[in-house]
C-alpha cells in the first residue's frame, strides 16, 4: 500500500468511526423534544460532560493555532492558556451552578432564554442570540480552516485545503442534523480522547526526535532564540497589558459567556458531576500542551523563517515519522477541530431557532417546528462558514480572539442576571451595545490596541461602566423577577435542590 | 443609589419591594471564612502574574532544567488550581 493510500484510509478510519459513533448516538436518543435535542434532556455524566467540555473548548487552534502561537509568540502563550483554563474552569462551578439551577427550574436551553426572561425583554433576548450567532462563525470557520490543512496534508496533498474543509465539514453537518448535542457529545468523548494522545505523543515523538530531550531543548531555545522565552516574544506584541487583557478576555468570551459552554451547564446531569469536570477539566487542557511547547518553541530555534506557523505539527508529523504514525496524529487533529466544529454548529443553530424564532419570532411555533427551524440553521450557517474559509486566514489563534471579544461582551448581563439583582434592562441593553461596539470598532474598523490591550477588553469595561450607571439610573427590575431569580437561589428549595444535587 | 423619578404609590410601592429584595439576595462576596481564604490565595497567586510578571519575567535561573517564567507561570496557575481543588472539597458540598 502506498503511503498515501495507508495515510487517506487510516483518517478515513477514525472518521468513519467518529460519525458512526456520533450516529448510535441519534438512535439512542430519549425522545423527539428540543429539550433533547439541544440539552440531552439535562442527563450528562461526568465522562460525557468532562470530554464534551475539553474537546469542545480545545479546537483547531489546540492542535494547529497553539503551534504557531508558540512559534511566533514563545512563552506569552504559557502566560496566558493556563491561566485561562484554570480561572475558566473554577468559573464554570461559580456561574456554573446557577445557571444549571434556573435551567433545571425553569426549562431554560440557551443563554438568550435566561437572560430574557430576567431582563424582561424580547429584544435583548433576540440581540443576545444574533451576536452570540456571528462571533461563533469566525470559530466556526476556524475549525473548518484546520479540517482542510489537515486534510491537505494526511493525503499529500491529493485533496485539497478547500476540498477538505468542505468535505468534513459536511461529515459533521450531518451527524449534527440528525442526533443534535448527544451525537456531539458522543463523538466528543471519542475525539477527546484522541486528540489528547495525538497532541501530546506527536509533540513528545517530535521534538525529541529532532533536537534530544526537554532538557537539551530548552537550552537550545535559550542559546538560540532566548527572547522567545520571556515575554513579549519576538513580535512584540504581548506586553504585561495585552497579555493581561487576553487573559480577562479569553477566559470570559471562552468558559462564562460562550453560548456553548453556557449549554453545556444547562446540560450537566448533576451539580456534582459539574463540580468535577470544573476542577479536573483544567488538567486535560493545560496539560495537553505539555511537549507541543518543545516543537513549537523549539522549531522557531532550530528553523526560523517558517511561513505558516500554524501547521508546524501535521507538517513535521508527516516529514518526520512513519506514514501510518503520522496519520493517527493527523486524524487526531481532525478531531480536535470537528469536535469543537460541531458544537458550534449546534450552539449557533440552537440560539436561532430557540432565541430568535421560538421566542421572538413565533411564540406558538410548535417543538418540531423549532427543530426543523434549528435543523435548517445548521445547513445555512455551515454553508457561510464554509464561503468564508475559502480564503485562509493568516494566524488561527488569532480567530479566537475576534470571537471571544465579542462573546465576552455578554459577560456584565450574565453577572446581574446570577449575581447581582440592582441590574436592569436598560443597563443590559446599552452595556451590550455599548461594549460590541467599541470591540467592532477597533477590531474591525479602527484597527488598533487601545492603550496596549485587547479591543474585546477595552470593550468590556466600557460595557461594565455604562451597565452599572445606566442599571443604577433606571428603576429596578419588578420585585417579582427578582423573587423567581435571585429570590429563588437563595432560597430553601434551591439549597436542597443544591444539596441533593452534589451528593448524587 | 435610587433613580429621583415621580412614580405612583403602586408603583412605588412596588420600588421598594424591589430595593428589599436586592439588598437581602445581593452576594458578590464569599460568604465563609474558607471562601475569603480560598479567594485571597487565589487573589494573590494571579497577582504573581499580572503585575507579577514585571519581576519574573526573566528565562533565568533555570529551576528543575527549566527556564525560571515557566516553572514561575505553571506554579502560580497550579496554586489557583489547588484553591480550586480545595473549594469542591471543602466549600461546594
Amino acid at each position: 500500500m502506498s503511503d498515501v493510500s495507508l495515510s487517506v484510509f487510516i483518517v478515513l478510519l477514525v472518521m468513519v468511526l467518529a460519525f458512526g459513533i456520533g450516529m448510535i448516538a441519534y438512535f439512542r436518543r430519549i425522545s423527539d423534544s428540543t429539550v433533547d435535542f439541544f440539552v440531552a434532556s439535562r442527563t450528562l455524566g461526568f465522562v460525557a460532560l468532562f470530554f464534551t467540555y475539553t474537546a469542545t473548548y480545545h479546537s483547531a487552534s489546540a492542535f494547529l493555532g497553539t503551534g504557531g502561537f508558540f512559534y511566533k509568540h514563545g512563552m506569552a502563550y504559557w502566560a496566558l492558556g493556563p491561566f485561562t483554563q484554570i480561572i475558566g474552569g473554577l468559573c464554570l462551578f461559580i456561574f456554573g451552578y446557577r445557571i444549571w439551577l434556573l435551567g433545571k427550574k425553569y426549562d431554560y436551553v440557551t443563554p438568550g432564554d435566561m437572560l430574557g426572561d430576567f431582563y424582561q425583554s424580547d429584544f435583548l433576548r433576540a440581540l443576545i442570540g444574533i451576536l452570540g450567532a456571528l462571533f461563533i462563525i469566525p470559530y466556526i470557520q476556524m475549525q473548518l480552516a484546520g479540517a482542510g490543512w489537515i486534510a491537505e496534508f494526511a493525503t499529500f496533498g491529493a485533496i485539497s485545503y478547500a476540498w477538505g474543509a468542505i468535505g468534513l465539514g459536511v461529515f459533521v453537518v450531518i451527524y449534527v442534523f440528525f442526533g443534535g448535542i448527544r451525537s456531539v457529545v458522543w463523538t466528543d468523548i471519542f475525539m477527546g480522547i484522541f486528540m489528547f494522545l495525538a497532541i501530546v505523543v506527536g509533540g513528545a515523538l517530535i521534538s525529541t526526535a529532532l533536537w534530544g530531550s526537554p532538557g537539551e531543548i530548552w537550552q537550545m531555545i535559550y542559546r538560540e532564540t532566548p527572547g522567545q522565552l520571556v515575554l513579549p516574544g519576538a513580535p512584540g506584541y504581548f506586553k504585561l497589558p495585552m497579555a493581561f487583557s487576553w487573559v480577562v478576555i479569553i477566559t470570559i468570551g471562552l468558559s462564562i459567556t460562550a453560548p456553548h459552554m453556557i449549554i453545556r451547564m444547562f446540560a450537566a446531569g448533576s451539580l456534582r458531576v459539574l463540580k468535577w469536570v470544573a476542577i479536573l477539566a483544567p488538567l486535560y487542557l493545560v496539560w495537553i500542551y505539555v511537549s507541543y511547547i518543545w516543537l513549537g518553541m523549539g522549531a522557531r530555534a532550530a528553523m526560523p523563517g517558517i511561513e505558516f506557523a500554524d501547521q508546524i505539527l501535521p507538517r513535521f508529523t508527516f516529514e518526520y515519522l512513519p506514514v501510518w504514525l503520522a496519520a493517527l496524529i493527523a486524524a487526531g487533529g481532525l478531531c480536535a477541530t470537528l469536535s469543537t466544529a460541531d458544537s458550534q454548529l449546534l450552539t449557533t443553530a440552537q440560539l436561532i431557532g430557540r432565541d430568535v424564532y421560538e421566542k421572538t419570532i413565533n411564540k406558538k411555533a410548535k417543538d418540531r417546528t423549532v427543530l426543523g427551524i434549528s435543523r435548517a440553521a445548521v445547513i445555512c450557517i455551515f454553508i457561510f462558514s464554509a464561503w468564508a474559509v475559502l480564503e485562509p486566514p493568516q494566524l488561527l489563534s488569532m480567530l479566537v480572539a475576534v470571537s471571544t471579544a465579542g462573546l465576552s461582551q455578554f459577560f456584565p448581563s450574565i453577572v446581574g442576571c446570577l449575581f447581582w439583582p440592582r441590574a436592569t434592562k436598560a443597563g443590559a441593553i446599552s452595556g451590550l451595545i455599548v461594549g460590541t461596539l467599541i470591540a467592532i470598532y477597533f477590531l474591525f474598523i479602527n484597527k488598533m490596541n487601545p492603550w496596549g490591550m485587547h479591543p474585546g477588553f477595552v470593550g468590556l469595561i466600557f460595557n461594565i461602566i455604562v451597565f452599572t450607571v445606566v442599571s443604577y439610573l433606571t428603576p429596578p427590575q419588578p420585585p417579582e423577577v427578582i423573587a423567581k431569580f435571585h429570590g429563588f437561589m437563595d432560597s430553601d428549595e434551591a439549597r436542597q435542590m443544591i444539596k441533593e444535587s452534589l451528593n448524587n | 443609589m435610587k433613580p429621583e423619578v415621580e412614580v405612583s404609590k403602586a408603583t412605588a410601592a412596588s420600588y421598594e419591594e424591589s430595593y428589599r429584595l436586592i439588598k437581602a439576595h445581593t452576594y458578590l462576596w464569599p460568604r465563609t471564612q474558607l471562601g475569603w481564604v480560598l479567594t485571597i490565595v487565589g487573589i494573590v497567586a494571579f497577582l504573581m502574574v499580572y503585575p507579577g510578571l514585571i519581576w519574573a519575567n526573566r528565562a533565568e535561573p533555570f529551576v528543575f532544567g527549566v527556564p525560571f517564567i515557566y516553572f514561575w507561570l505553571t506554579l502560580w496557575s497550579h496554586v489557583i488550581l489547588a484553591c480550586g481543588m480545595v473549594a469542591a472539597k471543602y466549600l461546594w458540598k
